[in-house]
This record gives C-alpha cells, structure tokens and sequence, in this order.
C-alpha cells in the first residue's frame, strides 16, 4: 500500500484527487486526510511493512488525544521517531509542501506537482506492481523526458567532437541506440560519414526521430 | 556583443560556448538557486538593475547539466518579463533561448507548471531561439529586436495565462495586493512593500502578472492630505492578517489615536513556519473577545478570521458562521452601540449584508487583484472609508447610552409593578433602535419623540382623573396648579388644585416631582419644561417655536434634529427612572 498523509484543509476541494476515494485506488493507496491523533500514528508506526510509500505532507500536525498526558514537546518528537521509523525500515518516503523545492534526490516535492502527478504514478503502480517516482517528478512522459535528457548530452558530444571519434563514444552510442533500437549504431555512424553529412544534419536526424 | 549577457553555470558546454562568443566576463551571469519564486523574482531585479543588459541568452534547461532536462530557463524569462520592480524598457529586452531541440520538440515532450504555462512565453514578441551553436547564436542575437513599450500589453501580457496556485490561498495574494494598494493611497507604499509577508506574496508569479497588468500598481504613489482626524478616540483592530501588512498599515491610518489604536497581534497564535497558520485560534479568539465590553469608538473586525476553515472558493458558508460575525455578534450583544466597520476581502455582497443586518455600521471591501482597481479607483475607497470612520466617531455616544439603558433596566427589573418597568423598558429599547437607525434630522427627530413618551408612560401610571376634572397622584393628592415664576425662576403651587381636561405633561410632571418625591431642583423641571415644548414643537409643526433663536441667533431647539436633542432629554428620563 502507499501512505499518504496530509492535513490540509479542504484537500478534496483544492485538489484534483476524487480518484482516491474509488475501490481501484484504495486497494492500492490509503490517504489520510486529517490531522492524525498520536494513537493512530504509532499504529502506523507498528504496521509500517503494510506500506510500500509514504508520501507526507511537510507540516502535518499529530493531535493529542483526551486523556494523554504527553507534553507538546512529545507529540513533535513523535513526528520526528515516525519519519525516522519510515527511513530505517527503508520504504520510499516522500515530503511534499507549499512551494516546496522538487528535488529528486532529495525526495522533496512541491505539492502542486505531487497532487498533478499522482494519479499517472499510482496507474503505472496498478500496472506495473512498481513504484516509478519520477512519474511524481517529471509526469508521465518521464520516459521521453528521459530520452531528450540523453539526446540533448549526445547532441552535445557530437557538436564538440569529430564523426571520426563518434564511433568510441559511449554516449552517441547509447543515444543512437535508444532512437534506432534495431539498427547497428556503428552503420549508422559509417553512413553517415560516407554521405559527408554535416554535424547540423546529424543533429537534425536525432531530433526528427525523437 | 558588449551588452549581451548570459546566464551560466560554468559547466564545461557553456564556458566553451562563452569563449567562442567572446563574451567578456563582466556580462557573465552567474546561475542561482531558487527555493521559490520570490527569490527567483529578487535575483531577476537585482541583476538587471545591476548591469546595463540589451539582450540575454538564456538556456532553456539549466543547470545544463542537470540530470533531467528541465524548462526554468522559462521561468526566469517569465519573472524578467513580470518583474514590475523595473521599468518596463528592462522587462523587454530581447531574450534568446538557447536548446539543443527545436521548439516544438520542447513543448511536445516536457510537461509544463500548469499554473504558470511558462511555455506560452515562447509565443510573445521579444523571444529568440536558437541552437548551441556558436554561428547559430551569433547570427540569432543579430536578428533581435527589442519589443516595443506600446506592445507590452498586447503582444506579451495578453498572450499569458498565469493562475493563481492552489496552494496559495486567494485570500493571501488578495490580503498583500489589498494591503499595498491601499498603503498607496495612505503615502507607505515603500513602507509596506519592505514588509515580507506583503512582498512574498506579490513576487509570486500569478501576482506580478496581474500588477504587470495593472501598471500604476508600483508607479503611482499619493499622500495622504487629509489623514483620518483621531486623537483620544480608541480603536480597536481585529485581523488575522494583522501580522501580514495590515496592522502597520493601520496604525499609520489611525496614527492620531496613538496608544489607543490597539490590534489583536494574530502573529502571537500562528505557526513560525511557512504557511503560517493558526496554532491556537481559539486563544487568538479570547484575546478579540477580552475587549467586549470596553470603551470603543470604533471596531475594525475581518469578517473571516479563520480563512483555512472559511475561505473556500465555491464553498457557501453561509455569513452567520464565520468567525468574523460571530465575534460582531458577540460585541452588538454586550453593547449595540458599538461602531463596528467589517473588513473584507469577499464581493459578495450577502455576506456583507448579513453583518450590516445584524448592526455593523459600514464596510471596507480589501482589494483583490481580480478587479485590478485603478489607484483613482483606490483612492475612492480609502475616501469613503474615511467618511465611514468619521460617522463611526460622531455616533460613538451610541455606546454609552446603551450602556446606561442597561443601567436603568436593572433599576427597571427591580420594580415592584413589572408591567409598568415593561413598558418603559420597551419604550427605552424603541428609541434607542430609533436612534441608532437615524441618518437624517426627521428621524432624529423620531426617536427625540418616542424616547420623550416614557414621561407620558409615568404621568399615566400615577395620574387619575376624578368625577370632578382634578388629577390624583397615586397615594399623594390632587394635583396642585404648578407655575413658573420669571423673578425667581422657581416653580410654586398657588394652592388650588388643577382643574381641567387635560394639564399639560410638564405640570403633570411637575406634580409628581414635587408632591410625591418632594425634590426641589426647579431647574430640573424649567429644563423638562423647554425639552417637552420642543417635542411639541415638531409634533405640532410649530416652526415659529421650533425655528426660536437666541440673543446671538443660534437655534434654541434645532437640537431634536440631532443626537443633541435626545441626548438632553435623555439625561433627564435617566435621573427621572431612578425616582420611580
């Protein structure tokens, strides 16, 4: 299951996220929608292999509930021993706040991009039985961002190399794979250089074919 | 080349290209971080204020070497062309894109904010493309040309579409936009501008685009020549955005007050972190509500004050449950004369209804950007709300004789004949909602008159007529003939009784004043005597007594049309209840 946490007020509204809420979605993803009481949270803490993800909203707040004698200071902590618990069993958590930096590495999102891309990346879950999280970052078409990411370092190499030295480079190898996956890189580059092709040409094909 | 910049990330692909360019390192700028866009907005105004740019090339994707390709070379093209902080001819440089892809490929493949669509920036005048080659740049930057003022408008902003984030409350960007443009009006704009919780909000994206189309946003500033006139009058501010803008901008409204303009510091019960919101709202309530019930001329209250809760676009709360109106609710029931202005960023005028309906004096609507007010248009609204003040200051006697109609209902409820304490209990309440009602001098008038028929209301409960047209007071006597001696200014009987249909209700008075209670004040009732002709006066329609000067011309009884008027006859139905 993936976890998510987020108190925000009125998160239905503000939010594209009705999808949840259906019998498809919540087998696979449990949203919690509301501040949590401290007695809850420990559940979750005590139940945390049931998760795969936890996806939680930067400021959430932990309530006390009557008749727990805990001090504030306490139910901070607990929030701080829950993100620590998370991080220990190694499941992928992810924080998400109002204008908060994406950074991919960092595991932090802005929560405008997270509700965005949410949907795409819990289907490709359903799916795939795999969590893809750079859906979460870079949408669906992450493949083809992907893609361009590496074409736009081959188209890099080949501007500051000569087609002689194509031939070695590991980058223009991969690019021309990724593009023409049934065609030997190696023929590509020799037909190239028997047609005197230009590097503007080249770079031409590798973007009509992207 | 000599004023092209470029922005650079000192990776090895730029800094060949800058060496081919021969693009001297005073015009290198150097790329930065942004952790939002209000730093994003910063960076862009300090650097083109700092250098003397007529065209930059930026790169569509940066840091160019990212691990994934980006578009935020968009983004700090989109704050350059909405930085407002600099004059429109900066704004309008020529900026020319660099990529190794051609456009249709970039929108094609990358997905966009879409909140900002900073693709569309692509469509307007002024943008370039060109590839990382060094000949491809050279011939681009030649081709350039800077877009014209007079276009601005039609060839840029009109071609964006910026929405407001759903993470950013409509109501936090209306709350800074509202706040400084009325701070224009009042002479601290700069002032409020310092301000970070004001600035925060108007660097945001979807707020510059609507500033940038609402061009005498920054520009034009007044002064305020006719500041709101307050010295010793106490006021009271309640906002929870006091933090943000609004209690400085305030204090310098309502500086002539001093120390007696005071505000509830919502700062005290929110969150330190960003988004700062309400930790302990309840308490932030408490402290709004220790003030009911204290000396007041005037209540400034947000008609929302807990806008997480109550500030949800298409969500119809109805008006009577915002905590705003609650907490009118709750000062009226201590004392309905308090003058109370509701403050708010909603239009919607049922909401401001229901606070007039329940006896808020007037309103002040904060601007929203959405109608993007000219500063002309600003200055109307500050001007009526200084009107709205001024009449919120002559009518704050309201408070006080509230408070002692209170005064008398306890004296009232202790009465040993509650119907007769009854109906000069309702009597009171009818004039004063009378009074409180009046605008104009009839209807001043009109309650003069109604709150005057309590001495009717006694002279009846005590007076009987007998078989031979004499008046006996209750346990007293017959009422004695009561007159008015101008040599010694006293009032005597002559000894006979009053005989007659019906003796005037001063004499009526008279007899109860002096006979039953046995006082001994004559001024007393030569006063009641001039209060209760004046009431005839205008009953009668008696304009020669109610137009009577004195010896230097100035009306004796133009006061029934005022607040004056029943403020007199008042002080007298105040001495004359405890009596009873």
């Amino acid at each position: 299951m993936i976890l998510i946490l987020d108190d925000t007020e009125y998160l239905r509204k503000r939010f594209d996220i009705e999808f949840l809420f259906d019998d498809k979605y919540k087998q696979v993803c449990q949203l919690i929608d509301k501040k949590p009481y401290s007695r809850e949270i420990m559940q979750l803490a005590q139940n945390l292999t049931n998760f795969i993800m936890v996806c939680h909203h930067r400021s959430i707040k932990i309530l006390k509930e009557e008749g727990n004698n805990s001090s504030d200071e306490d139910i901070s902590k607990m929030k701080e021993n829950f993100i620590r618990k998370i991080d220990a069993t190694k499941i992928a958590r992810i924080e998400f706040g109002r204008d908060m930096h994406t950074n991919f590495s960092a595991k932090t999102i802005d929560k405008n991009l997270f509700y965005a891309n949410l949907k795409y990346f819990i289907d490709f879950y359903i799916l795939n039985n795999m969590l893809e999280l750079k859906i979460l970052y870079y949408g669906e078409n992450y493949k083809e961002i992907e893609k361009m990411t590496l074409i736009d370092k081959v188209i890099d190499e080949i501007r500051s190399l000569d087609i002689s030295k194509f031939k070695d480079n590991r980058l223009i190898l991969d690019g021309l794979k990724s593009l023409f996956p049934s065609t030997n890189p190696f023929d590509i580059i020799e037909n190239w250089r028997k047609k005197e092709f230009s590097k503007k040409e080249i770079i031409h094909i590798f973007n009509e074919n992207l | 080349m000599n004023k092209t910049y470029i922005i650079s990330d000192y990776t090895t692909k730029l800094k060949g290209l800058i060496s081919d360019l021969r693009i001297p390192e005073t015009n290198i700028i150097s790329r930065e971080d942004f952790t939002d866009e209000r730093e994003c907005h910063d960076w862009t105004a300090k650097v083109l204020k700092n250098n003397d740019i007529e065209k930059i090339i930026i790169p569509i994707s940066i840091p160019t070497d990212a691990p994934v390709i980006n578009s935020d070379g968009l983004l700090i093209a989109l704050h350059i062309r909405l930085n407002f902080e600099l004059d429109i001819s900066k704004r309008l440089i020529p900026i020319i894109f660099l990529s190794n892809f051609p456009v249709s490929k970039i929108i094609e493949i990358n997905s966009f904010d879409a909140d900002n669509n900073p693709q569309n920036l692509i469509f307007t005048k002024g943008i370039y493309f060109s590839s990382f080659d060094k000949n491809d740049i050279k011939t681009t930057i030649e081709g350039t040309k800077h877009c014209r003022q007079e276009e601005y408008q039609k060839s840029i902003l009109n071609k964006l579409n910026i929405f407001r984030k759903e993470t950013i409350g409509g109501h936090d960007i209306a709350n800074a936009w509202g706040c400084f443009k009325l701070a224009q009006v009042v002479g601290v704009s700069d002032k409020v501008f310092e301000l970070d919780s004001i600035s925060k909000h108007l660097k945001q994206l979807y707020a510059k685009y609507l500033i940038c189309n609402n061009e005498s946003f920054k520009t034009e500033k007044r002064i305020d020549l006719k500041p709101i006139k307050c010295g010793r009058k106490k006021i009271l501010f309640i906002d929870d955005k006091s933090d943000e803008g609004w209690s400085d901008l305030m204090k310098n409204i309502f500086k002539g007050a001093g120390d007696n303009f005071v505000f509830v510091d919502s700062a005290k019960y929110k969150t330190s972190d960003e988004p700062k919101l309400f930790k302990d709202f309840e308490g932030f309530l408490n402290e709004c509500r220790s003030y009911i019930g204290k000396v007041l001329d005037l209540i400034i209250i947000d008609l929302r004050l807990n806008p997480e809760k109550e500030d949800i676009d298409n969500e119809m709360i109805p008006p009577t449950e915002f905590s705003g109106y609650k907490l009118i609710d709750e000062f009226l029931n201590e004392n309905e004369g308090y003058q109370i202005i509701v403050s708010t960023a909603s239009n919607k005028i049922w909401n401001i209804n229901a606070a007039l309906q329940r006896g808020a004096s007037s309103y002040y609507v904060k601007e929203s950007p959405e109608f993007n007010y000219s500063i002309s248009e600003t200055n109307k609204h500050y001007e009526n709300f200084k009107t709205d003040v001024k009449k919120c200051f002559e009518r704050s006697y309201l408070f006080e004789i509230y408070k002692e109609n209170q005064k008398l209902f306890s004296i009232l409820n202790k009465h040993s004949n509650p119907s007769f304490a009854n109906e000069i209990k309702n009597q009171l309440s009818i004039a004063y909602s009378l009074l409180k009602e009046a605008k104009n001098d009839i209807q001043f008038a009109y309650a003069y008159i109604s709150l005057y028929l309590i001495i009717e209301i006694i002279n009846n409960e005590y007076y009987t007529k007998t078989n031979d047209d004499k008046w006996e007071i209750l346990d007293v006597g017959n009422l004695l003939n009561w007159e008015h001696d101008k040599n010694t200014s006293t009032y005597s009987e002559t000894g006979v009784e009053f005989i007659g249909n019906k003796p005037p209700e001063w004499k009526k008075f008279a007899g109860l004043y002096y006979q039953k209670w046995k006082m001994n004040d004559h001024n007393f009732i030569r006063q009641l005597y001039f209060l209760i002709t004046k009431r005839n006066g205008f009953v009668h329609g008696d304009k020669a007594l109610l137009n009577k000067r004195d010896d230097s011309g100035n009306y004796l009884n133009h006061d029934i049309y005022s607040n004056k008027g029943y403020e007199n006859l008042f002080n007298h139905i105040k001495q004359i209840i405890r009596y009873l």
